[in-house]
């Protein structure tokens, strides 16, 4: 078996296994299997099915890096000349992404199991679980546009139903709705690009389209609308500017979900999309300044949105919303690997964060939600859990905790080369990052939070649960995470000479290569280690330090400028009453159209008709009377002739033809039954004789 | 080619139009009458799309004749249902032999 077939099939099985463990658990529910076999088959077959999965990503990841690279599709459908194809792709940009996305599923799974020990649809959130994995990997081994959007829109569809889990909560249905309609304003992008790129090329193949831009079939203004569709859809997916609202909203799901959604499924897939289709997005000039301006202005109103949070959860939301800024921020410089190293180690930290967070809520009880100023600094109590948020926040922070520097490095180094304002902006952003994160971990695992919390709450009447405990099951994955962190932060690391960079960037050769200088390391290392200690000593100072006096009773929500930041700078706000002055002006429109103009014509219709009247009763006393007189007197005359005839013939026969009539009717008006069957048995029998008589009429000729 | 040829697809449409025929007939559900139409245009369709794929397959007008005809069924049931939703609602039962109000 040659090298090709083999990863072609450990591709389909590691695509598949999450899915057909969807479709298993579902059958069997389906089935009616009895609770407890339920919750076993569902425990089991996720939880392999994952494992399955991992272990061929990781199988694909080895054969990437030993240089193997294959696409092998098949022909779904022709129409006329063209072909639909749908194929599988493995290269370094799949192999990685699918590692992490199996790797992250598969502990989030483990994890879950623990979660969720004590839910009614046990069965049934497993179910969702995998098949959201299974649909973002086949998102990201998609060789094909139109397989790639297939497996989008699964994703959309899994996701709207984990973040409309729990049902029963008022969040959540409109959080699942909002998530999913959000995405799908982007999505409608998407499909108009993929259809011009189509009608352009003839093909829905990646890679050949990516050729087709490079040696310049396309180009030109309709290029840069592909593009800018494109990233459309990437911007929906990945929580950008001016679609960024869904996502701190999308927490109404269950903890391990949001994990999911955070790190390796969902918002990875828009910048999978745009790493994907890199070649693309920077042959068309303007999109590439679009995506590096959007992806920078979400990063600083994110970051700073961060920092306003009052709630765990959503703090490490807006994290991921300015992370994905940032790693659009390198992909749009030209930096696939500035870009994609980001993406994976945030993956796993934010992962780790969320599962530390979710450890925190289940111990305390709590649905989800750890508010600083109910729970703060309860996470002291749970040792493990708060070193695993510990090591992944300072991971987030930008600081080297192992031989790798900040994840972000290698973008700030890109804008460093290209355009200080950009990394001016970085700076900045770094600096936020580790100040929310910083003011998270003391406000919800330290002595500093707890006091805060003690202030808010003088009356103490929450008295938490007396004794909080980790369970084994959800410490592990958490751990294990960490540890991944750890291990393969170095692989992109300057220290190490960045194997990754070479993994995913190969030597400039061919078309599609993008010869990307990344420079000015020195300078970005201090950059980014001043701006993250920076960081951390501010949130030290405000947040560490405070010692409440009874006057800072209040510290949350004392102004509207604080209020406005902590809502995200009221976008929600905006859309809603943008959409409200759009339906009042319309209504305006239509009432003033109205008012104005057709009541103006009906006034004057209404003056015309009047005025005609009058002409006609001029005309009808003067002239028509007269005449009238005369014609009723000539008549009178006839008619005393005529009314013998009438009574002896005309009224017999009359009275004869309407019995006639009435007694023939009778029969067909029995026919109208009002009854549908009867209408369309009539139809039917009907359409059938008028066929046979035309076939005899054509057998005849 | 290979595969069935053309009077293979004709047969399965004949006998999806009869199925459908009956269904429409003979069902007092109306959901299931609703059901019974979609048989009958799903049968045209498949006859359709045989005829093009046997007679004429290098032209794709076919194909999207198919596909709009696809979407318009599915628009078409969704408006068909809607309304039995609505006559359910006021008169608590699908049975068509309950409809008698397209008399008079």
């Amino acid at each position: 078996m040659s090298l090709d077939v083999l990863a072609i099939i450990l591709i389909i099985v590691t695509c598949l296994s999450p899915l057909a463990a969807f479709v298993a658990i579902s059958l069997a529910g389906w089935f009616g299997l009895a609770e407890s076999g339920l919750r076993r088959l569902a425990a089991v077959a996720s939880v392999g099915a994952t494992t399955l999965a991992a272990g061929g990503s990781g199988w694909l990841l080895w054969l990437a890096i030993i240089g193997l690279q294959t696409q092998a599709g098949f022909k779904w459908a022709s129409f006329g000349n063209r072909a639909v194809e749908l194929s599988l792709r493995l290269d370094p940009l799949s192999a990685s992404l699918s590692a992490l996305i199996a790797t992250v599923a598969l502990l989030v799974t483990i994890y879950s199991l623990g979660y969720m020990r004590d839910d009614a649809r046990y069965a049934r959130y497993f179910a969702c679980l995998s098949f959201f994995s299974g649909a973002m990997l086949v998102l990201v081994w998609s060789g094909s546009l139109l397989l790639l959007y297939m497996a989008w829109e699964l994703v959309g569809l899994a996701s709207y139903l984990l973040i409309g889990y729990y049902w029963e909560r008022p969040e959540a249905g409109p959080a699942a709705t909002k998530a999913f309609l959000i995405t799908r304003i982007g999505d409608v992008g998407l499909l108009l690009a993929i259809a011009a790129l189509f009608l352009q090329t003839g093909t829905f193949d990646i890679i050949r389209n990516l050729e087709a831009v490079a040696t310049g079939q396309i180009s030109g203004p309709l290029l840069t609308v592909i593009a800018l569709l494109l990233f459309m859809g990437a911007a929906g997916k990945s929580a950008q500017l001016p679609f960024q609202v869904w996502l701190p909203d999308a927490m109404a799901g269950p903890t391990p979900v949001s994990a999911l959604i955070h790190s390796a499924t969902m918002v990875a897939a828009g910048v999978y999309l745009v790493a994907r289709m890199l070649p693309l997005i920077m042959a068309a000039g303007v999109a590439a300044g679009v995506v590096v301006a959007i992806g920078l202005a979400t990063t600083l109103l994110a970051s700073c949105a961060a920092l306003a949070q009052t709630e765990l959860k959503r703090v490490l939301a807006y994290s991921t919303i300015s992370q994905l800024g940032e790693m659009l921020v390198g992909l749009g410089l030209g930096g696939l690997f500035a870009g994609t190293y980001h993406l994976l180690i945030q993956g796993l930290f934010k992962a780790a964060l969320f599962l530390a967070a979710g450890n925190l809520a289940h111990a305390l009880g709590s649905t989800g939600r750890v508010e600083f100023a109910r729970y703060g600094g309860q996470g002291r109590r749970l040792p493990f859990t708060r070193l695993g948020f510990l090591i992944a926040g300072l991971a987030l922070a930008g600081i080297p905790i192992t031989l790798a520097p900040s994840s972000r490095d290698p973008i700030l180094s890109l804008a460093l080369t290209r355009q200080p304002l950009i990394a001016g902006l970085l700076v900045v952003a770094d600096f936020l990052t580790a100040a929310y994160i910083a003011r998270a971990f003391l406000l919800a695992f330290t002595e500093a939070g707890s006091r805060q919390a003690k202030t808010i709450q003088a009356e103490a009447t929450l008295s938490p649960p007396p004794k909080l405990k980790e369970t084994k099951i959800m410490v592990g994955p958490l751990l294990v995470l960490v540890g991944l962190v750890i291990i393969v932060a170095p692989f992109g690391s300057l220290w190490l000479g960045q194997p990754f960079k070479a993994f995913i960037e190969p030597t400039p050769s061919g078309v599609l290569a993008l010869p990307i200088e990344y420079g000015m390391e020195g300078l970005t290392l201090i950059l980014s280690l001043g701006a993250a200690l920076a960081g951390l000593a501010a949130a030290w100072y405000f947040v560490g330090l405070s010692r409440p006096t009874p006057t800072q009773a209040q510290p949350y929500k004392v102004s509207p400028l604080y209020n406005w930041v902590e809502s995200g700078f009221g976008f929600d706000t905006l859309y809603t009453k943008g959409l409200e002055q759009v339906a009042l002006s319309l209504m305006q429109a239509a009432n003033w159209f109205e008012r104005i103009v057709l009541n103006a014509v009906a006034d004057r219709l209404a003056v015309a008709v009047l005025l005609g009247a009058q002409v006609i009763r001029n005309f009808d006393t003067k002239i028509l009377d007269r005449a009238a007189d005369q014609l009723a007197d000539l008549t009178l005359g006839l008619a005393r002739r005529q009314s013998d005839f009438d009574k002896q013939v005309v009224d017999q026969a009359a009275e004869g033809l309407a019995i006639g009539v009435g007694r023939s009717s009778r029969p067909l008006s029995r026919l109208q039954t009002g009854q549908v069957g009867n209408y369309l048995l009539a139809i039917f029998v009907w359409s059938m004789l008028a066929l046979a008589v035309s076939l005899i009429l054509s057998f005849w000729s | 080619m290979g595969g069935p040829g053309l009077l293979a697809y004709l047969v399965v449409g004949g006998l999806l139009f009869a199925i459908g025929v009956f269904a429409v007939l003979c069902q007092r559900g109306a959901v299931m009458v609703l059901m019974g139409i979609e048989i009958i245009l799903n049968a045209a369709i498949l006859n359709l799309v045989a005829f093009w794929r046997f007679v004429n397959p290098a032209d794709y007008a076919g194909q999207v004749f198919v596909i709009i005809a696809m979407t318009i069924g599915a628009v078409e049931m969704a408006v068909g249902l809607g309304i039995m939703l609505m006559v359910y609602r006021v008169k608590g039962t699908q049975n068509i032999d309950k409809f008698g109000e397209m008399k008079e």
